[in-house]
C-alpha cells in the first residue's frame, strides 16, 4: 500500500503553503519529515487528517492496482501536545474507544490489559486519570489507539522531542515495530532523530516535498548537510537535484542521484 | 493651545488608523468581497487614507448613535412603554430622574478619563511618549466636547417629544457635562489626597451601579411612593451650580494640573484593565475552571471492572455520566446556585406582594410576564454547560473523526441531561412566580397560571436545545473561550433583540406563550436532523 499525494497546493489568503507537492510514501517504512519553521509541516498534516480541506490536487491510498481517495478516518495523528480526556483515566478511555468504534476495530480490543502491556504502560499507570500522565504517557496512550484502529496512515507531529532518554528509545522500538503494517510519517525538528530512526527523509521547502537520497542520509555528517540544503531551497526557492533532493513527481523513475 | 489640537489630531490619526486596520481585517473575512482584499491593503497608503477617511465619518456616526441608543434606549423608550399612561409633565419628570441618576450620579463615578487605564493613553504616553499632561488636556477638551455635542443633539431630538426645548435641553447637556468635568477633578483629588483610583474599584463601582440603575427604574414598576428625585434636583439653581463648578474646574484641569502622576498610575504594563480581550478569557476561564477535588471522584467509581455509577452504560453515556460526576463543582454547583436565586426572587416577590398588594393589580402583572424569558435566558443552564463541556472534554476530543461523527449521539445525550435541569429550574421558576401572582390575586385561579407554566416549560426546551445547537453548528469558542464566531454573535443578538421587541410590543401572555411553545417545538423538532447534517463538519476547534 502507498500513500500517494500528487500536485497538493493549500494557500491562506496571499501565502502560498503547498505549491504542487508530490510525493509517493509507502507502506512499511517511517518517514521523517523536515522542514524550517513556517514551512507548511503542519499544514501538510492538517490537511492529510482532514483537519482542513486541501485547494487542489489528490491524496490517495494505492494498494497494487486498487486506489482510493484518502479519508480522515484512515489517518491515525499524534498531537505534539497530546489530545485527550483528562477527566478519565487511560483504562476508561481506552474502554470507551473500543465501545464506540466496535466494528471498526473489530476484535483487536478484546484484551485491554495485552495493549497497555505492549504499550509499556503500568498496570498502576492505567487506572490514574490522564491529567496526571506525562507527555510520553499521553503519547504512548494515543498510539495505543492506532494499533486498535490500524489506520494506513500514522502521523506523528514533533513526538519525540520532549522525552527522556528511556521513553524515547521506547517510542522508537514502538515505531519499528509498528511500521510494517502503516505508512509512518513523522515530523521534526531533530535531525539526528530522524537520520535515526527513518527508513527517509522528506524535505518540505517552497511548498514542495523532496525526498533526501539515502546516500546523504547515511552520510556521517548528514546534519550540516541537511541545514545547507534547507538554506539553499530557502535561497533559491525551489529546489533541484543536484543537491542531494529529489523532486519528483510521485517517486516514479527516480534515482538515487545522492550527490551530497 | 495648538500642541493640544496637534495631540488631538494625533490621537484621531492613532484611533482611525487602528481602526482602518480592523476594517481591512474583517472586509477580508466577509463572504464575497473578502477574497478582494488583499493583505497588501495594510500597507497600501492611499486606500489607507480612504480607509481612515470613512473611519473617522464611523466614529463620528459610533458616537452620536451611541448617545442616541443610550437617550433613546434606555431613557426615553422605557418611559414610553411603561409609563405610557402617565400625564406628559409625569413622564418628562421620570425621563429627567432617570437622566439624572444615570449620566449624573453613577457616570460621575464610574467613568473618568483621567485615571482610566486605556490602550490609547498607555500607546500614547508610554510608545510614543506624548507628555502626560499635554495628552490629558487634548483628551478631556475631546471627550467633553463631543460629549457634549453628541448628547445635546440626541436630547434636543429625544427630548422634544417630551415637551423638553432646544434651549433646556442644551442647557441641561451643558450643565451635566461641566458637572462631569467637575467628577473628573473629584476623581483626581481623591487620588492626590489617597491614592485611591476609584475606578479600579470595581466592588464600589458595581454597588453604586446597582443603586443608580434601582433608583433610576423603580419608578417603572408603577411603584408610585419612589420620589422622582432627579428631576426635583435638575432645576435652575442647581444647573447653573453646575456650569459654574464645571467653569472652575475645566480652568484647573486645562492650566494648573500636572498629569504626571495619575497618568503613570493608570499605564501600568501589567495592569490586565488595558487587555480587556485577555481579561474576559481569564474570567471565562475561571467560571469554568475544575477542581481539583472533583475530580477525585473517579475513586468512587470502581476501575477495574467498572461496576459503579456509569457501570451500565456504554460508550457516549457512559462518559457523559462520568464527566458529570467529575465536573460536579462546575455543574451540579452552579444548578443549586440558580435554584437558590430563584428561591431569592420568589422572597423578594412575595415581600413585594405583600407590601404593595393593593397598588398591583392582574393587568400590571401580566404586562411583565415577557420578563419570564429574560428570566430563563440567564437562569437556565445552556450557556454554561457547553463551555465546561467544551473545556474540558470536546476541546481534545474534537480532534478525534470519529468522535465529530458520532455528534449527534453525544447530542442527544446532551440534550437529554440539559432539558431535564432546565425543566427543574423552569418548574421551580414557575412556582415561585405562581405563588406570586396567588398573593397579588387574592387565591383566585386566573388564567395567567397555566400561562406562566407552558411558558416556562417551553422556554426550558428552547434554551436547552439553543445553545446546544448553536454549539455543535457554530462552535463559537476558541482555546481561550474567546467568543469569534460572528455567526454566532449574530444570532444571539438577533434572538436579544427579538426580546427587546416583545417587551416594547407587550402581547397578551397567552399570545406570548402560544408563540414562544411554537417556535420552541419547530426549534427542537429541526435539532436533530440539522445536528445529523452539519456537525461532523462544524463541531471542531477553531
Amino acid at each position: 500500500m502507498e500513500l500517494v499525494l500528487q500536485n497538493l497546493t493549500k494557500s491562506f489568503g496571499q501565502k502560498d503553503v503547498l505549491v504542487g507537492a508530490d510525493f509517493r510514501f509507502e507502506q512499511g517504512k517511517i518517514y521523517g519529515l523536515l522542514g524550517r519553521n513556517g514551512a507548511g509541516k503542519t499544514t501538510l498534516f492538517n490537511c492529510l487528517g482532514g483537519e482542513m480541506p486541501v485547494d487542489g490536487g489528490s491524496m490517495k491510498l494505492v494498494d497494487g492496482k486498487r486506489e482510493r481517495d484518502l479519508q480522515a478516518d484512515d489517518v491515525g495523528y499524534v498531537y505534539s501536545l497530546p489530545m485527550l480526556p483528562e477527566f478519565l483515566t487511560g483504562y476508561e478511555f481506552i474502554r470507551f474507544f473500543v465501545d464506540v468504534n466496535k466494528a471498526a476495530i473489530a476484535g483487536r480490543g478484546d484484551d485491554i490489559g495485552a495493549l497497555f502491556d505492549m504499550m509499556r504502560i503500568a498496570e498502576e499507570d492505567r487506572h490514574k486519570l490522564i491529567k496526571q500522565y506525562s507527555h510520553g504517557m499521553k503519547n504512548k496512550l494515543q498510539m495505543l489507539l492506532f494499533l486498535l484502529m490500524k489506520p494506513p496512515v500514522i502521523l506523528l507531529d514533533e513526538p519525540l522531542t520532549s522525552f527522556d532518554v528511556i521513553i524515547a528509545l521506547e517510542m522508537k522500538q514502538l515505531l519499528r515495530e509498528m511500521k510494517g503494517d502503516h505508512v509512518l510519517i513523522f515530523s521534526t525538528h531533530i535531525l539526528q532523530l530522524a537520520a535515526d530512526l527513518c527508513d527517509e527523509l522528506v524535505v518540505l521547502s517552497g511548498g514542495k516535498l523532496s525526498r533526501v537520497s539515502t546516500e546523504l542520509l547515511n552520510h556521517p555528517d548528514v546534519e550540516q548537510q541537511v541545514i545547507e540544503l534547507l538554506s539553499e531551497e530557502t535561497e533559491s526557492g525551489a529546489g533541484t537535484s543536484g543537491n542531494g533532493l529529489e523532486r519528483s513527481a510521485t517517486g516514479k523513475g527516480r534515482d538515487d542521484a545522492g550527490r551530497a | 493651545m495648538p500642541d493640544v489640537l496637534r495631540t488631538i489630531a494625533l490621537m484621531w490619526q492613532l484611533q482611525t488608523t487602528t481602526l482602518a486596520n480592523r476594517l481591512i481585517y474583517y472586509a477580508q473575512r466577509l463572504p464575497l468581497i473578502g477574497g478582494k482584499v488583499s493583505d497588501r491593503a495594510y500597507a497600501a497608503v492611499r486606500t489607507k487614507r480612504f480607509v481612515g477617511v470613512a473611519a473617522v465619518v464611523l466614529l463620528i456616526l459610533g458616537g452620536l448613535l451611541e448617545s442616541f441608543l443610550y437617550i433613546g434606549m434606555m431613557l426615553a423608550l422605557p418611559v414610553n412603554v411603561w409609563a405610557d399612561e402617565w400625564a406628559v409633565g409625569e413622564r418628562r419628570a421620570l425621563f429627567l430622574h432617570m437622566y439624572f441618576c444615570i449620566t449624573v450620579l453613577m457616570a460621575a463615578v464610574s467613568s473618568a478619563k483621567v485615571l482610566e487605564p486605556s490602550k490609547m493613553k498607555y500607546t500614547a504616553i508610554r510608545l510614543m511618549r506624548i507628555a502626560p499632561t499635554r495628552f490629558m488636556r487634548a483628551v478631556l477638551i475631546h471627550r467633553y466636547t463631543t460629549f457634549f455635542l453628541y448628547q445635546a443633539v440626541a436630547m434636543t431630538v429625544i427630548g422634544g417629544g417630551l415637551g423638553i426645548t432646544a434651549i433646556q435641553a442644551l442647557l441641561l447637556v451643558g450643565a451635566v457635562t461641566l458637572w462631569r468635568v467637575v467628577s473628573e477633578w473629584l476623581h483626581l483629588a481623591l487620588f492626590r489626597r489617597k491614592g485611591t483610583i476609584l475606578v479600579k474599584k470595581t466592588g464600589i463601582i458595581i454597588l453604586v451601579m446597582l443603586i443608580a440603575l434601582a433608583a433610576a427604574y423603580l419608578p417603572l414598576l408603577s411603584l408610585r411612593a419612589m420620589p422622582l428625585f432627579g428631576a426635583a434636583v435638575l432645576g435652575w439653581p442647581v444647573l447653573l451650580a453646575l456650569l459654574l463648578a464645571g467653569v472652575v474646574a475645566g480652568y484647573a484641569l486645562l492650566r494648573k494640573t500636572d498629569f504626571t502622576a495619575p497618568v503613570r498610575a493608570a499605564t501600568k504594563h501589567d495592569d490586565p484593565l488595558l487587555n480587556v480581550e485577555q481579561m474576559i478569557a481569564e474570567s471565562q476561564q475561571r467560571s469554568i475552571r475544575a477542581k481539583e477535588s472533583d475530580l477525585n471522584e473517579v475513586r468512587e467509581l470502581p476501575l477495574h471492572d467498572m461496576v459503579g455509577r456509569g457501570a451500565q452504560k456504554q460508550g457516549y453515556a457512559y462518559i457523559q455520566e462520568v464527566f458529570i460526576a467529575r465536573h460536579s463543582s462546575l455543574i451540579r454547583a452552579p444548578f443549586r446556585k440558580r435554584l437558590g436565586a430563584i428561591g431569592v426572587i420568589g422572597l423578594v416577590l412575595v415581600c413585594v406582594a405583600l407590601l404593595f398588594g393593593d397598588t398591583l393589580d392582574m393587568a400590571t402583572i401580566e404586562r411583565y410576564v415577557p420578563f419570564v424569558l429574560l428570566a430563563m435566558f440567564y437562569l437556565t443552564m445552556g450557556d454554561q454547560l457547553c463551555k465546561v463541556f467544551f473545556y474540558h472534554c470536546d476541546m481534545s476530543m474534537m480532534r478525534y473523526s470519529f468522535y465529530r461523527k458520532d455528534a449527534s449521539q453525544h447530542f442527544r445525550l446532551r440534550l437529554g441531561r440539559l432539558l431535564r435541569m432546565n425543566a427543574l429550574i423552569g418548574t421551580w421558576l414557575a412556582a415561585v412566580l405562581s405563588v406570586f401572582v396567588l398573593i397579588v390575586s387574592g387565591g383566585t385561579v386566573t388564567s395567567l397560571l397555566p400561562a406562566i407554566w407552558v411558558l416556562t416549560l417551553a422556554l426550558t426546551v428552547f434554551f436547552s436545545v439553543h445553545h446546544l445547537i448553536l454549539y455543535y453548528l457554530l462552535q463559537p469558542y476558541t482555546t481561550e473561550l474567546n467568543t469569534k464566531n460572528p455567526f454566532f454573535i449574530l444570532l444571539n443578538s438577533i434572538v436579544s433583540a427579538s426580546f427587546l421587541v416583545t417587551m416594547m410590543l407587550g402581547p397578551t401572555p397567552w399570545l406570548f406563550t402560544i408563540v414562544v411553545a411554537a417556535l420552541s417545538i419547530a426549534y427542537g423538532l429541526s435539532a436533530a436532523p440539522l445536528v445529523s447534517r452539519y456537525a461532523e463538519r462544524r463541531f471542531r476547534v477553531r
